[in-house]
């Protein structure tokens, strides 16, 4: 964990909607604009140095939330502050500058590299492109690379399409890295690989995030993977920051109903733990018309009258937690 | 990062999944057919003068309207002409034009595309509407109005096969950015920050083409054969120089007395033309093997 | 207890252009009656081919090339294709991963599951009935409204509702499910879980369930085949499984599922990636990834041998592994 608590990253009041088409019929008829809520109103910060997870189901805005971040969308409001700088404001020429500080490790180990471009000019690309190092040092820094993420050398030649999803996955990290970034983004890394995989490149993150000091925001729905690799954790419901807390904390003793659910979800590993009662009735609503109030109130076990009409604020409690609940555990 | 030093515990075993490579040429019978066809039609169009029996253009009244014999392969026309010279000869003309009017729309068709996927917005809604109108007229109908208007001529045919070709690469190549331009290496390429042109040129433009040079290699037949339909018509290639459609013209009056002088050129866009389509077929099934 | 399949020898290969692959590699077990019965496995283990050959749903390029499935003592493949329909649907049901793909997405539900109960010569009003008691059954809520749905008009678990009210319909006796969580969030899954856990008490079904998912297993199976490189590596009943595993390839994927915080658990990745199936390798498949092989493990491949009471495992060194506790101890 960190022990002096430097912020890097600072999102403040963040949202972006996506408008919903609209047909011309829509347009005479004068209909209001309808929007996505996929993210809405978050704000949390990043220390530098740690292991951020991201968790929630479909749909709750997390990779949304991920890709704002790093300015694939234009966000609709708030400001991204790394470093004491506005991420947000950026123009394009200082935003590609920019590009090396923060980098992302996506999740379809078969679509995220260029089934053209062979291992190496995948990372020399990125390389020469930002100026990492002199130009007849490339090769070698490539080489580092290469053993950095445990890729053989030999295969450098090689095209994403000789390899397996894990091993496409090692040189898409590589990738990550070739800029030598600070924080690194990872949506879904896993979760489109087998499990005795998934374990190889969950070390692999560990591993680096260790030895390099790479402050890593790790989305996941997968509440193991989150347990396990991350030391705080944001939970995510239909757009919105439901708890923040240190991981070991939040899932030992969740204080939002939902965390609390979200946790007990996952099949427990045990034959002889088997229960018939279902932990949560319901399916998560539409982010067009998110629900008054409380968006988690009509599936909520302990919901009462105020969490109809009031929207829950995220409010600070002891040792770094916060909660958005009128009536946390 | 060169302090830091990772156990090699962590280096994996590559095992390639597909290490049997079966020699590119023998998956796909329909490209060595095509092959072979193509390239006889590029010897004829390269060394016309070591085929040709005769001159093409020599007009000898005393052999005229003769049937195929082993003075003359392919037999005379009214004005006895060597056919089987004249027919070798049009194959140089006769692909260059195939060639160059692919050419042009192809490269054309291609930017467009290109730009219309990747950029979306009015610049997409501008070409699609353009291309609209033009998908609205059949291909051969929109080329014969336009050299009518200009005038007669291969320089106007060139001209008329361009304005109208581009609309199916930009229409081929723009789907395929559109799908292309959502995978996650292009966000990566972006959040790397490499530049517009870098990302369309490096990184869009050599997964999507290949569809493209498939669809070009099939459409060299169509522009062949516009070309001599024009020609056909007058409006194409002017006398004397031979041409497959101005030699069928020539016949067409002869059809029953004399069928050589109007057969054999057809026989010979019947070769050119499926051996260009066979070629495209296997290339396509290359590509899709490849993309595996 | 009573057999209600049981599967012998079950050889599935895909016979490509210039390969063939061994997906299925004689492969046997049983389901009894009222049991859930787990084949679980990573991705290109067999595990799919194997239920999808119980209902000879096998397609070009692929082919069952030996075996003997029987069902209720008739064996499935001696069975004309036309014979065989009787048992598809009505008596052997299954249910896919992706529910979007395996409704039909132009028909209403209520015609969906009608289809379903052709064969059952219903009056009309009596199926709207049962149709509407199939819904609710499988909790999902206004039946009658939700009857003239179309299966976009769903959402994820409802449309595995949907699936599972449509399989149901003929009241089969063994169904085959594939995946059916996979695909879901984990609250979604959850309900899942318990709701086929329950209509299998309530109609007294056998189940043979596919998944990549240990927690799944835990949760729904009473014994389990662990599969790896179109064979099965070790099968026990699950508790025995989950506690005294004894094939390396179990222990392997044990450790490699986080289900704690890294000072308790540490993850211990399998290194490697599985085999090629078109080319397997001459010993144990699981050889090149294992950290107990040894010499003899490269040539001589162990056999299936019964280790416990219905606990099977293909090892050579089982001695070594006697200590190996499992992700629960007993």
């Amino acid at each position: 964990m960190v022990d002096n608590k430097k912020i890097i990253l600072e999102v403040n009041n963040l949202s972006k909607f996506f408008p919903v088409k609209r047909s011309v019929i829509d347009m005479i008829t004068k209909k209001p604009v309808l929007n996505v809520k996929a993210v809405d109103n978050v704000s949390f910060k990043v220390y530098q140095g740690e292991n951020l997870g991201l968790v929630g189901e479909s749909g709750c805005g997390k990779s949304t939330l991920a890709r704002t971040i790093i300015r694939l969308y234009e966000p609709t409001a708030g400001t991204i502050t790394f470093k004491n700088k506005d991420f947000t404001t950026l123009e394009a020429n200082e935003l590609r500058k920019s590009r090396t500080d923060i980098q992302m490790i996506f999740q379809d180990p078969y679509s995220s590299l260029n089934p053209r471009m062979s291992v190496y000019e995948t990372l020399a690309e990125a390389i020469k492109y930002h100026k990492i190092c002199e130009k007849d040092k490339i090769p070698s820094k490539v080489n580092e690379l290469m053993d950095v993420v445990g890729i053989p050398r030999y295969a450098a030649n090689r095209f994403p399409g000789e390899f397996s999803g894990g091993q496409r996955q090692r040189i898409g990290i590589a990738r990550a890295l070739a800029v030598e970034p600070e924080i690194i983004l990872a949506d879904e890394p896993v979760s489109a690989l087998d499990v005795s995989i998934q374990a190889q490149i969950i070390n692999l993150i560990n591993e680096l995030s260790e030895k390099l000091g790479l402050t890593v925001l790790f989305i996941a729905h997968d509440l193991g993977v989150i347990r396990y690799i991350t030391d705080r954790v944001i939970v995510m419901y239909l757009g919105k920051i439901v708890e923040i807390g240190n991981t070991k904390d939040l899932f030992t003793h969740p204080k939002h109903p939902y965390s609390t659910i979200l946790t007990n979800a996952a099949p427990e590993l045990d034959p002889r733990l088997r229960s018939k009662e279902i932990l949560i009735e319901g399916e998560i609503p539409s982010p067009i018309n998110v629900p008054t109030g409380c968006r988690f109130h009509p599936r909520c076990p302990i919901a009462f009258e105020r969490c109809k009409i009031e929207e829950p604020i995220l409010t600070e409690y002891e040792n770094d937690r916060m909660v958005a609940c009128h009536k946390p555990y | 990062m060169s302090k830091i030093n990772i156990d090699a515990k962590n280096t994996i075993d590559i095992s390639l999944s597909n290490n049997k490579k079966t020699p590119l040429l023998k998956r796909s019978m329909s490209i060595n057919v095509g092959a072979v066809m193509v390239s006889i039609m590029l010897v004829f169009a390269i060394f016309p003068n070591l085929i040709a029996t005769h001159n093409p253009t020599d007009i000898d009244f005393g052999a005229m309207l003769q049937a195929p014999s082993s003075e003359h392969y392919f037999g005379t026309d009214n004005y006895g002409r060597d056919i089987f010279s004249r027919v070798v000869y049009s194959t140089r003309i006769d692909l260059t034009i195939g060639v160059i009017a692919t050419i042009v729309p192809l490269i054309v068709g291609t930017i467009l595309g290109l730009l219309a996927g990747y950029y979306g917005r009015w610049i997409d809604t501008i070409l699609m509407r353009t291309l609209d109108v033009f998908m609205a007229f059949p291909f051969m109908v929109l080329v014969i109005a336009i050299v009518a208007v200009l005038g007669p001529g291969i320089n106007n045919v060139y001209i008329a096969i361009w304005l109208v070709g581009w609309k199916y690469y930009a229409r081929l190549v723009r789907s395929k950015v559109l799908v292309i331009k959502n995978s996650e290496y292009i966000q990566a390429a972006k959040v790397l920050g490499y530049s517009d042109a870098r990302i369309i040129l490096r990184h869009i433009l050599p997964n999507a083409i290949s569809s493209a040079i498939v669809f070009a290699a099939s459409d060299v037949v169509m522009c062949m054969l516009a070309a001599a339909s024009l020609s056909f018509l007058g409006l194409g290639v002017q006398p004397p120089t031979p041409e497959w459609g101005s030699i069928i013209a020539d016949g067409r009056a002869y059809i029953s007395t004399a069928w050589w002088i109007t057969a054999f050129p057809g026989l010979f866009l019947v070769i050119a033309g499926t051996g260009f389509s066979l070629f495209g077929d296997g290339l396509s099934d290359l590509i899709r093997t490849k993309g595996r | 207890m009573k057999k209600i399949l049981e599967i012998n020898g079950l050889v599935t290969s895909f016979i490509l252009k210039d390969e063939t692959i061994q997906a299925v590699q004689d492969v046997s077990f049983y389901v009894n009656q009222g049991e859930t019965f787990g084949l679980v496995g990573e991705s290109g283990c067999g595990k799919s081919a194997t239920c999808r050959s119980v209902l000879r749903l096998i397609r070009d390029p692929g082919k069952i090339l030996n075996g003997e499935i029987i069902y209720k003592g008739i064996d499935l493949l001696k069975l004309t294709d036309e014979e065989m329909v009787n048992y598809r649907g009505s008596e052997i049901a299954m249910i896919f991963q992706e529910p979007m793909t395996a409704l039909n997405p132009v028909l209403t539900i209520r015609k969906q599951i009608y289809e379903a109960l052709k064969r059952q010569k219903l009056s009309k009003n009596d199926m709207e009935i049962k149709a509407i008691n199939l819904l609710k059954k499988v909790g999902i809520s206004s039946p009658e409204q939700r009857l003239d749905n179309y299966p976009h008009q769903f959402s994820g678990g409802m449309r595995q509702r949907a699936m599972i009210a449509i399989s149901l319909a003929s009241e089969p006796a063994l169904l085959v499910a594939d995946e059916p969580t996979t695909a879901l969030d984990v609250t979604i899954q959850d309900q899942i879980i318990k709701l086929i856990n329950n209509l299998k008490i309530e109609m007294g079904m056998s189940i043979i369930l596919v998944t990549h998912d240990l927690g799944v297993v835990a949760q729904m199976c009473d014994r389990v085949a662990v599969m790896y490189a179109g064979k099965i590596m070790e099968s026990a009943d699950t508790l025995t499984l989950f506690s005294t595993p004894r094939h390396p390839y179990t222990i392997g994927l044990m450790n490699s599922i986080p289900h704690t915080d890294k000072e308790h658990g540490k993850l211990i990745p399998i290194e490697g990636n599985p085999p090629n199936l078109s080319n397997p390798p001459i010993g144990c498949p699981f050889e090149p990834r294992c950290r107990y092989s040894e010499e003899i493990c490269k040539t001589k491949e162990a056999e299936l041998i019964e280790i416990g009471e219905g606990h099977k495992s293909r090892c050579h060194f089982i001695d070594k592994l006697i200590d190996v506790k499992g992700i629960i101890e007993k």
